[in-house]
């Protein structure tokens, strides 16, 4: 089905993470790209459809134990807005 | 028809011996029982479960336990589960609430679990209930329902909640006042001396101090993560090595552990691991379909990971279930797709699928087909799953499995069409019914190839062209449309086949309402008659009653009133055998009672009807029984003459009224400017009458009757005020017309009313003649079924007519009663030594007394108990002042009232 864009765009989100997770988890996260966020941190990074996707990405996150520590949109060159 | 109660949800979760015991959570958790509720809120891996598990084992207290899952997010089955698991304390709870959640029309959720916890605070014994894993419940209903049951919950139960995360309910308010135990992750955090317990007692590991120091501060005391680790350890040689590079990286943990834990079991124990981490629950013949070419059997693994460690959690006391613990199920999952590639994964689903659907799950079996992207399976499995699926709330689950699915798959598959037609008019949803029923046909017909015609479900098959047409009917009743509905209704009856009883007990009934709403009573009748047998016959007892009830109000409307005395009768009778004495159904059924007292003239029976009726829908009841009881206390009301009464009631039902098929044959607007006729305020009751728009020149329909008979009442009182002879000429042309419509109909009471005012018509324009003849013809529709009220409405004309009528007559009972209806609304009696006189149906009893007959026989006529006889005789005794029927009779004889 075609998607009614006309209210809102998809958004690029930024989830920061503590751990490392391998890249090997991208799928499980929806094909969001993985990346290093520094000392002990990951980046969790990618196009969201809406408000249901990203808190289907929360609840992954939470069942698998790992701690958010933020959570920002960006634009494509991965700056927060 | 539901969907089964999973015991192993219900099952207890066993206390692991191999876990530590943690007394002072235990402790802590002991001194919570003093309040309401006890919250256990942490991430997955923290060990919830098991603490609750290990206390409920060494607490005197008994439990009751569900492990929820993200299908009780619907209230329904939530309270099913509800019931099931207060079930395993005390047998017979509940059982009540099940009939009413399975009925077509269950009543509000507050009244359910209003007789939920009034049967909980009876119990004899302390309780607690856990609800595991309560993160997964969403619904904002199901929530409401917890809230309402934290709110009030008996003094006797401790309610659990254990989740992932803070549910959405009042929690700093408990907080605040105190009634809320919880413990979250700090709490279960592994402390040192935890962690030291548990890797070098438990496990065996004789870790030094520092070594556990590290494995503490790595793992932060999360006990999933200590747990892996300890597998990990126990079959190391270099422990050393182990904890330096594990404490040295900032890896997500589990993946660390989890591939270390994997690098160490055989191949088989990994292939095994990844293969039955497809499915929630396990045990050892789907593993063999999961994993067929494995060494040892499924159950052997099973029970070798189980004494491993290896999170494999127990679901019955019988070792046949097993889940994997959610986060190493989790795990496996994501490795899953690492492992193998994504047509073996759906080449697994579909073992899963043919494993479920030989072993009667099929809604797994479906899960799974769909998952495997096998769509001819899907669509196969999905037609054998409409049957017991059918109702509201579980065709919308069954429609999210059949909307994906083509329109090339469904065009050669003409039962599953036909289902999918009846589940979107089952969730209201009209567009595309039409165009699926004609899919349907098409195979019917043969204009699609035999050999191209794919049908699963034979049973199904053979019903096809009858539940077409019944979808059919229903689509016309919806649209108003009386005629087909009725047609189409008896298509169904001819097509079907002999013993599905439930469909052409349904299509019955929709001839039945439908003949009703156009006013053909005898076609009426007969359908109803033919859909409560085949209703009996189908052990649908709850809409046979609703159809006896509907019958009932039909005879009434046919000027039976004894028969219908007898069918309301009939209802209690039916409700009575019911399992769970589910007598809320009758309320309505009392109602109708209420209805015949009054037109008997019987007010202090009618209280009592009205009373039983309000009692018995106190907790639970239909939708429309509010509406009903409002009306019926109107109708009351206008019988004691308190006019402003009534039309309070009328007003209140009004707000009530909910939209019924069954016809509404007095509308509560005419209701009311009949009302305002008799208050004399005319040009209110012309003004709504004009917006009407009531035209002398058409055909008068059945439904439109009774807003006709209030034109009538409104022209006559204006012509009482300015008498005018066109006038006259309107009235009883607009008399004639509505007469004509009743006699042809045989709609008795109708005819009686118009009668009635026609009497009052030629009274007015002074024909006594005319009016006698009249009255003679209303008597004789009037005196079999003893009708009252209808006549001692219009007490003006009664008092004028009567002596006429009766001056060279003998007095029947029936007259006297009439007369003496008259004499007790406090006009001058003709009785004047009886300081009360007797009602009507005193009278009746006490001249069937005179007349020779026990107080058993006199019940027997009357249909009444025979309780009720005596207490009508010692009413009776007492207004007459004497002690026996003897004495009554004589005295009654004295005073010339009979």
């Amino acid at each position: 089905m075609e998607k009614n864009n006309k209210y809102r765009e998809t958004m690029i989100y930024q989830f920061r993470v503590e751990g490392l997770i391998s890249s090997k988890w991208s799928e499980w996260f929806e094909g969001l790209s993985l990346s290093s966020g520094g000392h002990n941190q990951t980046l969790i990074t990618g196009a969201i459809d809406d408000q249901a996707a990203l808190y289907g990405i929360l609840r992954k996150l939470r069942d698998l134990g790992i701690p958010l520590i933020s959570l920002f949109p960006v634009n494509k060159k991965g700056e927060k807005l | 028809m539901s969907a089964p109660i999973l015991s192993t949800k219900l099952f207890i979760p066993a206390s692991d011996p191999n876990i530590i015991l943690r007394q002072r959570l235990l402790d802590y958790l002991n001194k919570g029982l003093t309040g309401k509720l006890t919250l256990i809120s942490a991430p997955a891996g923290f060990g919830k479960t098991t603490v609750v598990s290990q206390w409920i084992a060494t607490c005197p207290r008994r439990a009751a336990w569900i492990s929820l899952e993200k299908e009780e997010n619907h209230t329904v089955r939530f309270l099913s589960y509800l019931v099931a698991s207060l079930q395993t304390l005390n047998k017979n709870t509940g059982e009540g609430i099940l009939a009413m959640l399975s009925s077509p029309q269950p009543p509000d959720m507050e009244s359910i679990l209003t007789i939920l916890l009034n049967e909980i605070s009876t119990f004899s014994e302390d309780c607690i209930l856990v609800l595991d894993d309560y993160h997964l419940i969403d619904s904002p209903s199901v929530g409401k329902v917890v809230h309402f049951l934290i709110e009030h919950l008996p003094p006797q139960m401790h309610l659990v909640l254990v989740s992932r995360e803070d549910p959405n309910l009042p929690i700093s308010r408990m907080r605040a006042r105190n009634q809320l135990t919880e413990l979250r992750a700090s709490d279960l955090r592994f402390n040192t001396e935890e962690t030291m317990f548990f890797l070098n007692n438990k496990k065996s590991l004789n870790l030094s101090a520092t070594e556990i120091d590290a494995l503490e501060s790595r793992t932060e005391g999360w006990i999933a993560g200590l747990q892996l680790a300890a597998i990990s350890l126990r079959g190391l040689d270099d422990r050393k090595n182990f904890i330096r590079s594990f404490t040295g990286g900032h890896q997500y943990i589990l993946d660390y552990l989890l591939e270390e834990v994997l690098q160490h079991q055989s191949e088989e124990i990994v292939n095994f691991l990844l293969h039955t981490s497809i499915v929630d629950r396990l045990c050892g013949s789907l593993c063999d379909a999961l994993f067929p070419n494995s060494a040892i059997s499924g159950q052997e693994t099973l029970q070798y990971l189980q004494q491993s460690n290896l999170f494999l959690i127990s679901l019955d006391s019988e070792r046949r279930w097993f889940r994997y613990h959610h986060l190493f199920g989790d795990l496996l999952k994501q490795r899953l797709g690492l492992y193998i590639d994504e047509k073996a994964v759906q080449q697994l689903h579909l073992q899963a699928s043919i494993w479920y659907e030989e072993n009667h799950f099929l809604s797994k079996a479906i899960e799974h087909a769909i998952l495997g992207g096998n769509r001819e399976r899907t669509a196969d499995l999905v037609e054998l799953a409409w049957p017991s699926m059918e109702g509201s709330f579980q065709s919308a689950k069954w429609l999210e499995w059949v909307t994906p699915l083509q329109d090339s798959l469904l065009s050669s598959r003409p039962v599953l069409c036909a289902a999918f037609a009846m589940a979107l008019m089952d969730v209201g949803k009209f567009d595309g019914v039409d165009k699926l029923l004609n899919m349907s046909e098409k195979c019917l017909n043969g204009v699609e190839k035999k050999k191209d015609i794919i049908v699963v479900d034979e049973k199904q098959f053979d019903s096809l062209a009858a539940a077409i047409a019944n979808t059919r009917s229903y689509l016309a009743q919806i649209s108003g449309n009386l005629e087909e509905t009725r047609k189409y209704s008896r298509q169904c009856i001819e097509l079907a086949p002999e013993e599905n009883y439930q469909l052409k007990a349904g299509a019955s009934s929709l001839i039945g309402i439908s003949s009703w709403a156009i006013g053909d009573l005898k076609e009426a009748h007969s359908s109803l008659l033919e859909s409560i047998d085949g209703m009996k016959k189908a052990g649908n007892t709850l809409f046979a009653i609703a159809m006896t009830t509907a019958l009932a109000d039909i005879v009434f409307d046919e000027g039976r009133l004894n028969e219908a005395f007898r069918l309301y009768n009939k209802t209690l009778n039916m409700a009575g055998k019911i399992k769970g004495k589910n007598l809320w159904v009758c309320a309505n059924s009392y109602l109708g009672l209420t209805k015949l007292h009054l037109e008997w003239g019987d007010v202090d029976a009618a209280k009592e009807s009205l009373r039983k009726s309000r009692e018995l829908s106190k907790f639970a009841s239909l939708e429309n029984t509010p509406y009903l009881t409002a009306l019926a206390q109107a109708t009351l009301q206008e019988s004691l003459d308190d006019l402003e009464g009534a039309e309070k009631w009328l007003i209140n039902a009004e707000e009530l009224y909910m939209i019924n098929p069954a016809p509404n044959v007095r509308p509560i607007d005419a209701l009311k400017t009949s009302i305002w006729i008799r208050q004399g305020k005319l040009k209110e009751a012309a003004a709504q009458i004009e917006r009407k728009g009531l035209s002398l020149d058409e055909e008068i329909p059945f439904l439109s009757c009774f807003d006709y008979i209030v034109y009538g009442k409104l022209l006559l009182a204006e012509y009482a005020q300015k008498p005018d002879e066109n006038k006259h000429h309107i009235i009883m042309k607009l008399l004639q017309k509505l007469q004509r419509a009743a006699e042809q109909g045989e709609w008795n009471i109708i005819l009686t009313e118009v009668l009635v005012q026609k009497l009052i018509a030629h009274d007015l324009h002074n024909d006594i003649e005319k009016a006698l003849k009249v009255f003679k013809s209303i008597i004789s529709i009037t005196e079999p079924e003893s009708l009252i009220r209808l006549l001692v409405a219009e007490k003006h004309i009664l008092k004028k007519v009567l002596p006429l009528y009766t001056q060279d007559r003998e007095k029947s009972a029936y007259l006297i009663k009439l007369q003496s209806a008259l004499d007790h609304n406090g006009t001058s009696s003709r009785d004047q030594t009886l300081s009360e006189p007797l009602s009507p149906r005193e009278l009746e009893i006490l001249l069937l007394i005179s007349q020779g007959f026990s107080n058993k026989e006199i019940a027997e006529r009357l249909y009444l108990a025979l309780t009720t006889i005596k207490g009508y005789n010692q009413r009776m005794f007492l207004k007459l002042d004497v002690q026996r029927r003897t004495e009554a009779v004589a005295k009654a004889r004295e005073l010339g009232i009979i």
